[in-house]
């Protein structure tokens, strides 16, 4: 009897450290696959301006960055919706938006530090990329954590769409669907024709994964990091507003139909 | 009998199709989600020009022959295999046993996807789009290669999913495996296999034969032979298909009789 236990708690954990190290196994192809891509390109010697090492750290950072923006706000809100939770919700002294946000950023914060670190640190040695000075290191965590907050709002915005929508997989799959294209996280706006990169200047996407990289490469000037960084600001709270907006909006309704 | 599994299959796709609002938005969203590797591709190639001395058209269509293989596998196992092992812990596979019926047919028929059905409308116009771009005219026997290669392609795919959410019955979990194995290995096949190490090469033909979802067959269409020991591979992926299919199928036979002979 105990014995069986202790197979299965055994079982659990060997589980969760294959699991752990199959998704460091997975990180590291994928950037590997990256850097295959990179390299493959610059030899084929059309690209003259930007060269490897910059390449390779876009990519390392941007990895780094899309693990912190994991997310299931949308699925889960979803879910609050079907089964009545969200009614919960709404008395309760705790606000879920924060709630929300603490613990995906928790979460999110432990993969990175238990594995991104780890990855970036062994590539930033392998290929020996430069390091930035303090100053801009500070800069970039700013434009990280007021990019971060510009996607969780984005998620949590559209997740609220579930109100009218009624299924949480696929509006997440649309906010995941125009990120991937708009903001530089796979391949660097430097690649984009122009039409396209000042379209992405319009959108919030690229103040999450671009801007914030380019600052750390070192890209940007002082003149422009403030501007990248007040723009950011600006989305955090055109965001913040329209989250608030469409809350009020559902709050309402619940309660006509609650009565 | 197949009028049967047809039944349960139409019942199940047309579930999918009651939702009218849902499947639209469904729709869009997988529309965006895969045409965005597309158009990714797309942008990144018109800047740099060839990789590897493959261009935009040949590196589409290998992408396309990467989606519409796996969107066909995905129709008929998704569905069973990616829940696997919540179908084996909610118990609702013993529901599955008890049924007079083959489970492995069951399981497919009564979770077969209408959501893939965007994908086929994307990958079969890039393909017909990159074949007509490099000013390709397929003959008859051409035709009937492109088929047989998403038959096997397909078969390798389905394959994949197969042998890496199996083990669940074993350890009730398989997410770290199917990611690892299928989901982050697949990802090479985006570009000619030539970009990278041989080593790489040799693990996606001989070990993990994914090198034949794309790679290999698309190269008989292009007229290129590259990193291939023999162009006999050019014309292996049918059988390489049917060869991997046929390992899964006996795994899967393991796996299930490894979970009934636990006994509860």
């Amino acid at each position: 009897m105990y014995w069986v236990l202790i197979k299965c708690c055994f079982r659990q954990q060997f589980q969760y450290k294959w699991n752990l190290l199959f998704q460091m196994a997975g990180d590291w192809l994928g950037i590997y696959i990256k850097i295959c891509i990179w390299q493959a390109i610059l030899n084929a010697g059309s690209i003259k301006n930007i060269n490897f090492e910059t390449l390779v750290s876009y990519s390392v950072i941007a990895a780094m960055v899309s693990g912190l923006l994991y997310s299931r706000i949308a699925e889960e809100l979803a879910d609050r919706f079907r089964t009545g939770m969200i009614a919960i919700d709404f008395i309760r002294p705790i606000s879920l938006k924060w709630y929300y946000f603490f613990g995906q950023l928790g979460e999110n914060l432990y993969h990175v530090l238990f594995e991104g670190i780890f990855i970036a640190a062994v590539s930033f040695m392998i290929w020996k990329l430069p390091i930035p000075v303090p100053g801009t290191v500070l800069i970039f965590l700013v434009s990280l954590i007021l990019g971060l907050l510009i996607m969780f709002f984005i998620q949590y915005t559209i997740g609220l769409l579930v109100f009218w929508m009624k299924d949480g997989t696929y509006t997440r799959m649309i906010a995941d669907g125009l990120f991937l294209l708009f903001s530089g996280i796979d391949i660097p706006l430097w690649f984009y024709p122009d039409w396209l990169k000042s379209l992405c200047d319009f959108l919030p996407f690229s103040y999450v994964a671009f801007k914030p990289i380019s600052i750390w490469l070192g890209m940007q000037e002082a003149e422009q990091w403030k501007k990248i960084l007040l723009i950011q600001l600006f989305w955090v709270l055109l965001l913040f507003m329209a989250e608030r907006f469409l809350w009020k909006k559902i709050q309402s309704s619940v309660e006509i139909q609650g009565g | 009998m197949f009028g049967l599994y047809g039944a349960f299959a139409k019942v199940a796709f047309l579930t999918q199709l009651e939702y009218r609002g849902q499947y639209f938005m469904r729709m869009i969203a997988k529309l965006l989600g895969w045409s965005s590797g597309f158009i990714l591709l797309v942008i990144l190639l018109n800047k740099v020009g060839p990789v590897a001395g493959w261009g935009l058209y040949e590196i589409l269509l290998l992408y396309a022959f990467d989606v519409l293989s796996y969107s066909i596998a995905g129709t008929f196992f998704m569905g069973g295999f990616g829940k696997l092992p919540r179908l084996i812990r909610s118990g609702e596979l013993d529901g599955i046993l008890t049924k007079p019926v083959n489970p492995l047919i069951y399981l497919i028929c009564t979770k077969i996807s209408a959501g893939y059905t965007s994908n086929y409308v994307i990958a079969g116009a890039m393909i017909g789009i990159s074949l007509h771009k490099l000013g390709i005219t397929l003959s008859l026997y051409q035709m009937i290669w492109l088929i047989l290669d998403i038959a096997g392609a397909s078969l390798i795919q389905a394959a994949g999913f197969m042998v890496t959410t199996v083990p669940a019955f074993w350890f009730l979990k398989s997410d770290g495996l199917y990611r690892l194995f299928y989901r982050n290995l697949t990802s090479f096949l985006q570009y000619p296999l030539t970009i990278y190490h041989g080593g790489i090469r040799f693990l996606l033909t001989f070990l993990l034969p994914y090198g034949f979802i794309n790679f290999y067959p698309v190269q008989l269409f292009v007229n290129r032979q590259e990193g291939m020991p023999s162009p006999i591979f050019l014309f292996l992926t049918p059988f390489v298909g049917a060869g991997v299919f046929f390992i899964a199928y006996r795994f899967w036979k393991k796996g299930l009789n490894a979970y009934q002979s636990t006994g509860s």
